[in-house]
């Protein structure tokens, strides 16, 4: 997906922003060097503004960790210390 | 803090108390992930347990060589079982009541919680119903990096897929997203 969709009004832009890179600023993989551009000019792009603020969204949306009943864990425990383990 | 690669050469010594770390250290996000790309408690429980004790079974057997790309390749086996399962609960034949409707849906209400119940009377709900409702591979995106934490580069590699498509299905999961956000009038605050 390497669609322009917004461009800085910095004169200085080195490369367009793209929604691939917003993504990657959002779940903080992108380049040290995109990340500053990115935040340089978040506020005269309200449109990056936007699109993040939908990545935020969906990230709340997402309940906290659901961890599973303590009977799965025991048979997992179990199984993980039968005798079987001495022989590799 | 010990990493994944060394608890396990551990485990592979003898040390049992290496795995259960191990184990604490990722039952969280692994069980997250699958209940969210299955939908059912019980399901997630039985699939869960599978994972890990194919888990045991392959490094016992010599067969875990990731060093300390663990989660992912843990949640590559979870996926390929939630696969299974999905796959498996969609040749059942459906059974209709009276009315028509699919008797299992009906179960699976009547399982749900109080206050899983009240699904419409907020907007975060209705969220959580949405991204339940995107094409699968989009949802498999969002889960994958949300409650699993994996990178795009992990989540390419665990969906057998490259890093653009899953940004791409990451993109797409928003303008969907958006879009049901737009027909029910929802504006992000």
């Amino acid at each position: 997906m390497s669609d322009v969709i917004m461009k800085s009004n910095v004169r200085l832009m080195i490369k367009n922003i793209t929604k691939t890179d917003l993504i990657h600023y959002h779940y903080n993989e992108c380049s040290p060097s995109v990340k500053l551009m990115i935040e340089n000019n978040l506020d005269t792009n309200p449109s990056w503004r936007d699109y993040l603020n939908h990545l935020d969204l969906i990230n709340q949306a997402f309940e906290s960790l659901t961890a599973p009943n303590t009977t799965s864990l025991n048979i997992i425990l179990e199984e993980s210390a039968t005798t079987e383990q001495h022989s590799f | 803090m010990i990493t994944d690669g060394v608890l396990i050469k551990h485990y592979i010594e003898g040390n049992q108390g290496s795995f259960e770390t191990l184990l604490k250290r990722h039952k969280n996000r692994i069980f997250s992930s699958i209940y969210a790309l299955v939908g059912d408690r019980y399901i997630a429980e039985d699939i869960f347990q599978e994972t890990f004790i194919k888990i045991i079974h392959s490094i016992r057997t010599g067969r875990y060589n990731h060093e300390d790309k663990f989660l992912p390749w843990a949640m590559r086996i979870s996926r390929n079982m939630c696969i299974d399962s999905i796959r498996q609960r969609k040749r059942l034949p459906i059974v209709v009541d009276s009315e028509g409707n699919d008797i299992l849906n009906n179960i699976g209400i009547f399982e749900k919680s109080q206050e899983e119940l009240h699904i419409h009377t907020d907007e975060m709900t209705m969220l959580r119903k949405w991204i339940w409702e995107l094409p699968e591979e989009q949802r498999e995106v969002l889960v994958l990096r949300n409650y699993a934490d994996l990178s795009f580069k992990e989540i390419a590699a665990v969906t057998n897929t490259n890093i653009n498509t899953c940004i791409g299905r990451m993109h797409y999961a928003l303008i969907n997203i958006r879009k049901m956000m737009q027909k029910n009038s929802v504006k992000v605050k």
